[in-house]
């Protein structure tokens, strides 16, 4: 690290003791097992605050009816199933991270895929809460899913509402074990630590039963590996069940073939905007500098920009196609978002996932914390309206001009379904630092007490 | 760990039952060998385990060989091992399992269901769940229109046109059918007469009132009488024989709102015969708005193509107008004209009209029209447009004459409304003038009523009001109309009235200044009859008995008659009969209501029984007696009898008329015109008639001034600003609406707007806004001569405008043709349009179907389709009100429909588009749609549907199950046409009211305390508003989807009789509440599998499409017939799809 020109504002480890594997578990373990700054009181308290508003937007839905929101005709789906698809975005990303850079022996993934896999767990949570809650009666969603029952009723496997159902929940489930599965033994150790009675009470149920020997690690490398496998087509097939959703509808500005790999690189594009965004306060929050280091930063961000650039492309052929089509619906579409009364969605989307990301071809960004911070705060912002500009843009104007509404808006409620879900994901990420290890304790062991790359770059 | 001490051996002692044990010495085992299973149980397992945990912890000193273990190290190891899993064995985990699964089933819950219960005893005549229907008359207006009410367990729930009357033929219009609400309206008067005090209202008895009402009658000088218009042989004997009982004391005046009464110009009430014409030319005013129900049946007749080919042809329509009516909007040529330049245009073409025929139009008349030429030819002065190339005067001119000379006729009108008042009288002249030139007279143009139903005594009330302000009247009676509201200054004139007595439903602004209020029946709760033409008679019944303490206004009449102390057989009846009686009693057992028989009055039931049974039954020569008679009269509820016609008398016009110059063009000249949807706002607390958008301007639940886009930025305001309109000394405030076609200088408001607070009821108090006063009556007081001023206030009011674009950039919607390319190549413009994308089907045939399996969807049995004429649809809503009767179609108010929420399942889409590359939209063209479910083969909504909840059924029609629904909205998103409506709210709760606050907090608060059982909207359903609801649909929840499905209810009851029966189904057997309304009859429906049907007729026109089909392949069920336009040819015309179209689609041939 030492012969890396750096913004990082750690002194450089000849400075610090050496790591050993209790300084290693001492690090990683200390947040767990310290009381916690008022800060960090604060701020958790402050993301409950706003994740209030969203169970106070899903009482009043529940009481009042949909209606409360800015919803109408034609604008079925509005913050809601945009919201959506950006937080599976989000979610996308993280296992991503673990499970495709695990396949690729990507070594450098130890720093941070606990921490992504928990932004998917946690997003993908938050994600599917919208599907149950911008239905019209939410209290009969179950009948989504394939139960047998006595009235002989079944899903309609035609509609893509229904693959949507299967994918989130097998995504959902797969990296909701796989993220547990890597935890086990972090857990054990925490438990073995804890000296607390409810510590050890909880971390012995959550460890459950690990023992650490040999025979256990065979297996669970194993099994580890497996899930890779399972998780990672999952990520791809996630995404792009959400992209069919759209590619199947008759709305011009939905029906693109290109919407499969569109949606999978605006994910993981926006997924990893997200892991950066909270990253980097966490690191320092968590004195796990030294762990989580520039470099694995930087290539976060380079991937990213590998992402952007592939969605900057999408953006330009979808213009293309839609004047290709000679389709009068179709190139209406692009110049209302363009040019119509919901045009400034299109240009933040533009500014924030096609200009600002091109910053990252320089390594001094790449390498500053504070532009990296920056920039995937923007890349957010930009996915969000990607989403919106896609869902609720396209059905504003479709095939029956009389049919167009303007009256679309913002009502309060969509405010506080779209502000809590990032309170509730900020507090599960607060929670989150305080209470699990968030970087495998076994794995970065492995990687940085292997005498070859002890105190130098260890991918 | 160092606790080595073995587990402890049960004992009796310990035997005392712990149920819950937390660690394994608490444990009781009854007998030792299951113990020691037990005990065992895990043994190897554990210890092994045990040991690799040691091990993993650095407790290397104990012992990782399992088999040697004593069962104590064993035992002490399990112990440690469940140390290490405190407090949650095996049986904590099962109980914490067991609560979770309780809070989570505690979440669910039944609703408590509804009980139904059967008739014990069934009335004769009436099965559960079968709809009686009876034959009747409601009046709009003064307009008696007959129709046929649907009624369920004795409660009418749809108002329907009698099929039997020769003129309506089944239809029935919009304010007629949106009566139903005002039925069971919950601000009619509920508990009797009301006598005004002091403090405000206080209820009296009949008898008291009676008795009150009689002294004053009695006292001496005039009576005034004021009622709306008197047709039907026992309303015309009513009056007489009050008239007479009262020795000629009585001043009977008639108060008429009819928009069109002025087109007669003092020459009594005119019958216009349209569908004898073969052009209509209009001069302002608004024809299709203006004229009755029956003429817009004619007009169908007149306007639907006939022929095919080189025969193919149509009735012409020419609209010189200033603001866009819906007569403009549907006329094949429309010349915007300034208000005050409509009489010059008028007498511009009367005048090359004579000069054709070699005739003379007054002197003064054609000076003045010379001296505004001033040389040149009058339309230019004018500022006309040009039509092929000649001067729109002497366009139509030419075509009339053209006309004359080939023995056709025309019909000229003009209505005083919406021109400049200074030269209206001249205007009507004009038009009088060319009819007459033009041979129409007799024709198309035909005399006053017959003359036996018709008072002839009468006057018009403004001379009652007249008599009344100059203290002449001792008494007066104002029955069922409201000149208060309808005419400025009334109201002083009542005043100086010593007693006024009103008959009205609800305290109206007129019922407000009277000393006696005796609330009056709904035409369903009555009896009564009509005369729409002369001899066309309607007889009228009532459907439901009184809802409320209220009788009929003829029975008031009859009940002061009596009080006043006449005794002429008319109006006494000392001894009822046993079976009137009994009826009476029966009626009067449950509420206090007024009951005739029990007072000595002559039933009015009797009376109109009497006038038939006597006068009518004389009249139609039949030789039935009767009781036959009668009964037959009901039960078909028309009857044509021979009637004499009267014959226009003369027209005559003062030769020196002159008239007045135009005013400058930046002037801006203010139109007045009846509200399209509300009329005279009798109705306004109908929240049907409230949502129903406006036929051109589309906007909902408010008045508005209509503006030129040029007049606008002219000055500077912006669309929904609150205006001050100011027209001489008198001003209104208004939210402005941009209008296209509005000639510039032009403004446009409505009256029928703007009761006042509680007169009208709670619907129409919606309408109030601070911010302005909607009301534009006061204007009309001032008599200006239409020059008006308007200043910005700075507030704005945004109106609830139910489309949301007015163009359709070229895309093929609302298809149109002109007659001439129509006629040498039918389909051209059609086929250019389907060539857009798909040539030939996968079946091979041009525009066939698509499919990638290469299959159709047969379906065998009934298939229902539809028809839509885009021809003849006036886009005047009387389907869309049927459509909301028949479904149950929730009303949401002014917010929802600002949201873009509104819940109609059949809309009217109106388009606007211009010839020239016209950024104003000046000379626009436009085309109704109506658009409802397209009952697609391929529906995308289907496809999209998680649940299942919308599918199709095996007659080809798209249903929704409502109860599967789950709300995820994605069909509505899917489905091109936006046909789908969801249930944002509970709207049913309050279906009839406008939704009120938007302040959701305060709403979600006050459910949270009341349980949710009342909302500020629950409120405004009051009972018993829901007795309107049709039992045959569903009332759909919150949340769930609903849409159009061909009146499914329709085609179910009947194919079930048809499964008992085992007759086939006739064709227009079953028809929807759309269809079956409808006035110009566009909309056809039938069988599509049965060659004959209508609907395959119309369907097999060269001219019809099917919408985006050509786009997306969704194989609809409707057909739309393009809109023929009777107009010369254009080059834009030509260039639009005519103009290749020998070129065949590629592979068709």
């Amino acid at each position: 690290m030492s012969t890396v020109a750096t913004s990082d504002p750690v002194p450089s480890s000849q400075e610090l003791p050496p790591l050993t594997a209790k300084q290693i578990t001492d690090d990683i373990t200390r947040p767990i097992f310290t009381k916690p700054p008022m800060a960090w009181h604060g701020a958790i308290a402050a993301m409950q605050g706003l994740a209030g508003l969203l169970v106070i937007a899903i009482a009043a839905y529940c009481i009042e009816g949909y209606g409360i929101f800015g919803v109408n005709q034609p604008v079925n789906w509005g913050n809601d199933i945009t919201t959506y698809i950006f937080w599976i975005g989000i979610a996308v990303a993280g296992t991503l991270v673990s499970s495709v850079l695990f396949l690729f022996r990507q070594t450098w993934r130890t720093a941070v895929n606990r921490s992504t896999e928990a932004m998917t767990v946690f997003a993908v949570q938050i994600a599917g809460l919208f599907p149950l809650i911008h239905t019209g009666r939410p209290w009969v969603d179950f009948w989504l899913l394939p139960y047998p029952n006595d009235r002989m009723l079944w899903p309609n496997l035609k509609s893509a509402i229904v693959w949507d159902v299967f994918a989130l929940t097998a995504y959902a489930t797969t990296s909701i074990i796989f993220w547990y599965f890597g935890l086990i033994p972090d857990f054990a150790t925490v438990r073995d630590r804890a000296t607390n009675k409810w510590q050890r009470m909880v971390y012995s149920v959550l460890a459950m039963g690990w023992r650490g020997k040999a025979n256990d690690w065979v297996h669970y490398e194993r099994a580890y590996s497996q899930f890779a496998w399972i998780a990672t087509p999952l990520v791809i097939g996630m995404h792009s069940t959400i992209a069919i959703l759209a590619a199947v509808g008759k709305v011009p500005g939905w029906h693109a073939t290109i919407f499969g790999p569109y949606f999978v690189s605006g994910a993981i594009f926006g997924g990893l905007a997200m892991a950066l965004v909270f990253l980097i306060p966490m690191r320092s929050m968590l004195k796990l500098e030294r762990y989580i280091t520039i470099d694995h930063l930087e290539k976060l961000a380079k991937v990213m920009l590998l992402c952007g650039l592939l969605v900057s492309y999408v953006y330009v052929m979808e213009f293309f196609s839609a004047w290709w089509s000679e389709n009068s619906s179709e190139r209406h579409q692009f110049v209302y978002r363009a040019l119509g009364n919901w045009s400034f969605a299109f240009w933040i989307m533009m500014i924030c996932n096609i200009a600002i990301p091109q910053l990252l071809w320089f390594r001094a960004i790449r390498r500053n914390l504070v532009a990296l911070m920056a920039i995937g705060i923007a890349v957010n912002i930009g996915m969000w309206f990607e989403r919106f500009v896609i869902i609720s843009l396209s059905v504003m104007q479709d095939h029956i001009p009389a049919a167009w509404d303007y009256s679309f808006t913002f009502r309060t409620f969509d405010w506080f379904i779209l502000i809590g879900s990032f309170g509730l994901f900020f507090f599960f990420i607060l929670g989150f630092c305080r209470v699990v290890p968030v970087i495998s304790i076994a794995e970065i062991k492995a990687h940085l007490l292997k005498p070859k790359h002890q105190g130098g770059n260890h991918d | 760990m160092t606790d080595s001490s073995p587990m402890p051996t049960p004992s009796p002692a310990q035997a005392a039952p712990r149920r819950v044990w937390r660690a394994p010495e608490e444990r009781v085992v009854a007998d030792a060998t299951g113990a020691a299973a037990r005990a065992d149980e895990f043994a190897p397992e554990v210890a092994r385990a045990i040991a690799d945990l040691r091990t993993a912890h650095g407790h290397s000193n104990v012992s990782c060989q399992t088999e040697g273990n004593s069962d104590d190290a064993i035992n002490e190891l399990r112990r440690e091992l469940t140390t290490s899993l405190p407090a949650v064995n095996r049986r904590g985990f099962m109980q914490l399992t067991g609560a979770a699964a309780v809070f989570a089933l505690a979440g669910c819950y039944k609703k408590h269901p509804d009980t139904i219960v059967p008739y014990a005893h069934q009335p004769e005549g009436r099965t559960l769940g079968k709809a009686v229907y009876f034959s009747s008359t409601v009046r709009d207006a003064g307009r008696a229109i007959p129709v046929m009410v649907k009624t369920y367990d004795g409660r009418p729930i749809k108002i329907e046109g009698n099929p039997d009357h020769p003129l309506t033929r089944g239809s029935a219009d919009v304010r007629t059918q949106a009566s139903l609400l005002n039925l069971y309206d919950p601000d009619r008067l509920q508990d009797g007469p009301k006598k005004k005090t002091e403090q405000g209202y206080a209820n009296v008895a009949w008898s008291e009132l009676d008795a009150a009402v009689g002294a004053a009658l009695k006292s001496g000088g005039r009576i005034g009488l004021i009622t709306g218009p008197i047709d039907g042989p026992a309303n015309a004997a009513l009056i007489s024989a009050f008239s007479k009982a009262f020795g000629g004391q009585v001043l009977h005046g008639v108060h008429d709102t009819r928009p069109d009464l002025a087109f007669s110009a003092g020459r009594g009430a005119l019958v216009r015969l349209v569908d004898k014409a073969a052009a209509l030319v209009t001069f302002g005013g608004d024809y299709l708005a203006d004229i009755g129900l029956e003429e817009l049946v004619a007009y169908g007749d007149f306007r639907r193509l006939r022929g095919v080919g080189k025969d193919a042809d149509l009735g012409q329509v020419i609209s010189f107008e200033a603001a866009l009516s819906q007569t403009g909007s549907a006329a094949d040529l429309r010349v915007r004209v300034a208000p005050d330049r409509l009489a010059h245009a008028a007498w511009g073409v009367a005048e090359l009209v004579a000069k054709a025929t070699g005739q003379q139009i007054p002197a003064g008349i054609a000076a003045s029209l010379a001296k505004i030429a001033g040389g040149k030819a009058l339309g230019e002065a004018l500022g006309l447009m040009k039509i092929a190339g000649q001067d729109a005067l002497g366009f139509t001119a030419e075509r009339l004459v053209a006309l004359k000379k080939a023995g056709k006729f025309s019909l000229v009108y003009a209505s005083s409304h919406s021109t400049a008042r200074t030269n209206a009288p001249l205007l009507l002249a004009a038009v009088h003038a060319l009819n007459a030139l033009l041979g129409n007279e007799g024709v198309t143009v035909v005399g006053a009523a017959s003359d036996t139903t018709i008072d002839a005594n009468a006057v018009p009330a403004a001379a009652v009001l007249a008599a009344a302000a100059k203290g002449e009247l001792g008494t007066l009676i104002i029955s069922n109309v409201n000149p208060v509201f309808d005419v400025p200054g009334a109201a002083e004139a009542i005043a100086k009235v010593k007693t006024v007595v009103v008959l009205a439903d609800r305290l109206t602004e007129t019922a407000r200044v009277a000393h006696f209020v005796a609330p009056t029946l709904h035409d369903l709760e009555s009896w009564g009859d009509g005369e729409l033409r002369p001899g066309v008679l309607s007889l009228q019944q009532p459907c439901i008995a009184p809802l409320w303490d209220a009788r009929a206004k003829e029975e008031s009449l009859l009940a002061f008659a009596v009080a006043a102390g006449v005794t002429a057989p008319e109006f006494v009846q000392a001894k009822p009969d046993a079976k009137e009686q009994k009826t009476a009693n029966a009626i009067a057992s449950g509420k206090p209501l007024w009951i005739a028989v029990n007072h000595g009055v002559l039933s009015w039931q009797r009376f109109v029984q009497r006038v038939w049974q006597s006068t009518v039954k004389a009249q139609a020569k039949t030789v039935a007696d009767d009781r036959a008679f009668w009964n037959s009269a009901l039960a078909r509820g028309v009857l044509v009898v021979p009637a004499k016609v009267g014959a226009l008398s003369a027209l005559t016009l003062p030769a020196d008329v002159a008239l007045a110059a135009p005013v400058a063009d930046t002037e801006l000249q203010l139109v007045i015109s009846p509200s399209r949807v509300m009329g005279d706002g009798t109705w306004l607390n109908s929240a049907w008639l409230q949502e129903l958008p406006d036929p051109v301007s589309k906007v909902t639940w408010d008045n508005y001034l209509a503006m030129a886009f040029s007049d606008i930025q002219r000055l500077g305001l912006a669309p929904n600003d609150v205006v001050e309109l100011k027209l001489g000394t008198v001003s209104v405030k208004l939210p402005v609406h941009v209008q296209e076609g509005q000639h510039p200088g032009t403004l446009q408001t409505f009256s029928g707007w703007g009761r006042a607070r509680d007169c009208a009821g709670e619907i129409a108090n919606a309408g109030l806004d601070p911010n302005f006063s909607i009301d534009v009556k006061p204007l009309l007081a001032n008599g200006a001569g239409g020059v008006a001023s308007i200043s910005k206030t700075g507030a704005t009011h945004v109106l609830a405008n139910v489309q949301g674009h007015n163009r359709m950039h070229g895309r093929d919607i609302a298809l149109d043709d002109v007659l001439d390319l129509h006629r040498t190549d039918a389909g051209g413009k059609i086929r250019h349009a389907h060539r857009a994308l798909w040539g030939t089907g996968t079946d091979g045939k041009e525009h066939g179907r698509l499919s990638v399996f290469g299959k159709t969807h047969d379906v065998v049995g009934h298939k229902w389709g539809m028809s839509v004429d885009l021809g003849s649809c006036t886009g005047c809503n009387a389907c869309v009100v049927a459509c909301n009767a028949e479904n149950n179609i929730p009303v949401v108010g002014r917010d929802e429909v600002r949201r873009g929420r509104e819940m109609h399942w059949l809309r009217i889409d109106r388009y606007y588009s211009s010839a020239q590359d016209d950024q104003d939209m000046l000379d626009v063209d436009v085309i109704q749609q109506p658009v409802m479910c397209q009952q697609c083969d391929n529906a995308p909504c289907e496809e999209a549907c998680p649940a299942m909840a919308t599918m199709h059924n095996d007659e080809g029609i798209n249903v929704m199950v409502y109860n599967r629904c789950i709300g995820t909205r994605y069909c509505s998103n899917n489905c091109p046409y936006k046909a789908r409506r969801f249930n944002w709210y509970e709207y049913g709760k309050y279906r009839f009211g406008p939704q009120g606050s938007s302040d959701a907090f305060g709403r979600i608060a006050k459910n949270l305390i009341t349980g949710g059982a009342t909302s500020s909207q629950a409120e405004l359903s009051k009972h018993p508003l829901e007795m309107a609801l049709n039992p045959e649909v569903t009332v759909r929840s919150r949340g769930v989807m609903e849409k159009c499905n061909f009146c499914l209810q329709r085609t179910r009851d009947i194919r079930e009789r048809e499964k008992t029966t085992n007759h086939a189904i006739r064709d227009g057997e079953i028809t929807t509440a759309c269809a079956q309304t409808c006035p110009t009859k566009a909309i056809t429906f039938g069988d599509l599998n049965d060659e004959k049907s209508a609907v395959n007729v119309q369907i097999a026109h060269a001219h019809g499409y099917k919408l985006l089909d050509s786009v997306l392949n969704t194989r609809p069920a409707v057909t739309y017939l393009a809109k023929i336009r009777n107009r010369p040819v254009t080059a834009a015309d030509e260039s639009a799809g005519h103009g290749d179209a020998a070129a065949k689609p590629e592979g068709a041939h």
